[in-house]
């Protein structure tokens, strides 16, 4: 039996490897999405906030509610969706792809023309002492169990890391039912971590104060604001913390370590001085059963190396990106990435970038696309960029046209 | 079941979904659980988050990531071992270990 050689494989069913799988299959490719997880979404299941208006009645943003639209989409355009495929391997054949799966009880391969890389972005660890503790998770694992799985991850918590992603997802588990006391900086592992300094992130507080779609952080931004301006604001910062949704948010305490003899049973907490360094003398136990770790979101983009893909380094973009063009196309041939994996934004540009992505290919592989389609879609994407409600990393704008500018000149 | 550990209500996502309680074995004892929630989130339910013993040290690991990519949650499940509990669909019966190098060697 020969098996047949797809149009289009695409690798992640999130936001993006959806609404590109569609876009393609709609336009007459043959597409095949492979995800590891057993439900099709990726991070889109789990996600829960409020969009402007929430407190006047009912709009919130529920991931889950998205993920199943988008795969009934993919369905209704024929799209072959298979789950708990992970993806290991890319290899070239005459021209042509064929992408290595292994599932729990076998192992396959599929050819394809052309693979879309749509894999998404994954939590950087904080390795603080303790964090090996069963107790101690991701705080997107937390976030995966109270909205998805509806299993409280503890009664009591403490989130280590303070950004807009820890925010959102402590704000999710007290809507689930877990009390979270705090959410305090991680301890400075490196001598130099921008995730550690209160300055910094008092700095990105304030960055809450005019966007953020939620009342609760534009008011803890302005709080912030009110410090003043300037490098010393954050020693302005109430050691207590600065109140949101009945936690305390606590940008001038550290997290040393978690302690605990066979479980968590709590962290240890030391307020900073003015200079970020922890009052080793002042520190304190704080009794917990659950600690969050989030330290930021970084691309996935294991499978781009593996396909022979060249990268660059953008810190504004969450780390070692693809290289790409306006097309999605990689420098590997018929390789394209769409999603996460080219910079960390939010579901609703991945969701953007997904729709443009899957009519570039088509035009690339010559189904019915026009140009003046593609140009719609960017267009859209852009506004979308702007207007969207979470901004992960503030400077992705130039991250972007960093990006640009480095695919330009690779060929010259 | 351990009713307080589940999000029975939530203000958005509204009452838990009805599903088929199943019934599995961790560590011999018999348990119930939703049918195709992670074996992980099954444990958690009932209070129990020590998953694995680190082969080095042989100290407690729990879940971590809960999306496939940390394997902290490596179960010995139906006899097979190196399973990730976080991925791994409930199913009525199932036999779950934790995994250790005491547990691998008696399994042989």
């Amino acid at each position: 039996m020969t098996r047949p050689l797809w149009d289009l494989v695409v690798v992640g069913a999130g936001p993006a490897g959806l609404s590109a799988a569609t876009v393609a299959a709609d336009r007459g490719l043959s597409v095949l999405v492979l995800d590891e997880s057993d439900r099709p979404g990726g991070r889109l299941c789990g996600q829960l906030h409020e969009r402007p208006g929430a407190n006047r009645g009912g709009c919130w943003w529920n991931g889950l509610d998205v993920a199943e639209q988008l795969a009934r989409s993919a369905y209704d355009a024929k799209v072959k969706i298979e789950l708990r495929q992970a993806v290991w391997g890319l290899f070239r054949e005459r021209g042509d792809w064929i992408v290595a799966t292994r599932s729990p009880d076998s192992s396959s391969s599929h050819h394809s023309k052309r693979v879309l890389l749509a894999t998404g972005a994954g939590e950087d660890p904080l390795p603080l002492p303790g964090w090996e503790l069963p107790g101690v998770m991701s705080v997107g694992a937390a976030q995966v169990l109270a909205n998805v799985h509806r299993v409280k991850p503890g009664r009591r918590a403490v989130v280590v890391g303070i950004d807009i992603l820890s925010l959102t997802i402590a704000r999710e588990l007290t809507l689930a039912g877990v009390d979270v006391l705090a959410v305090v900086l991680p301890p400075d592992l490196s001598g130099q971590d921008s995730r550690a300094d209160p300055a910094d992130v008092v700095r990105r507080l304030v960055g809450l104060a005019r966007f953020h779609p939620s009342p609760v952080l534009r008011l803890l931004g302005r709080a912030a604001q009110g410090l003043g301006a300037g490098r010393w604001a954050h020693r302005f910062y109430p050691q207590q913390g600065l109140p949101a949704w009945g936690m305390r948010v606590r940008a001038r305490t550290a997290c040393l370590q978690v302690v605990g003899r066979d479980e968590a049973e709590g962290v240890v907490l030391a307020p900073l001085d003015r200079y970020g360094r922890p009052v080793s003398h002042q520190a304190y136990t704080l009794p917990v059963d659950l600690v969050c770790l989030a330290g930021g979101l970084t691309p996935l983009a294991e499978l781009a190396a593996v396909a022979g893909c060249r990268f660059a380094h953008i810190p504004e973009l969450g780390g070692q990106v693809p290289l790409h063009g306006s097309h999605y196309e990689t420098t590997a041939e018929r390789i394209y990435v769409a999603g996460n994996i080219t910079g960390v934004e939010s579901a609703e540009v991945a969701l953007a970038q997904g729709t443009a992505a899957g009519l570039a290919i088509a035009l690339d592989a010559e189904a019915k696309a026009s140009p003046e389609e593609l140009v719609t879609a960017l267009k859209r994407l852009k506004r979308i960029r702007v207007e969207a409600d979470i901004h992960f990393l503030e400077t992705v704008d130039a991250g972007r046209q960093e990006l640009a500018r480095r695919w330009e000149v690779q060929d010259a | 079941m351990s009713d307080d550990r589940r999000v029975n209500r939530h203000p958005v996502l509204g009452p838990l979904p009805e599903v088929e309680t199943v019934t599995f074995r961790f560590e011999g004892e018999v348990l119930a659980g939703r049918v195709a929630e992670p074996v992980a989130a099954a444990l958690l339910a009932h209070g129990i988050r020590t998953l694995r013993y680190s082969e080095p040290s042989g100290r407690p690991r729990g879940l971590y990531c809960a999306i496939g990519h940390c394997m902290e949650c490596r179960m010995i499940i139906d006899g097979l071992a190196n399973v990730r509990a976080c991925l791994t669909p409930l199913r009525q019966g199932m036999q779950v270990r934790r995994q250790s190098l005491d547990a691998l060697a008696s399994d042989r």
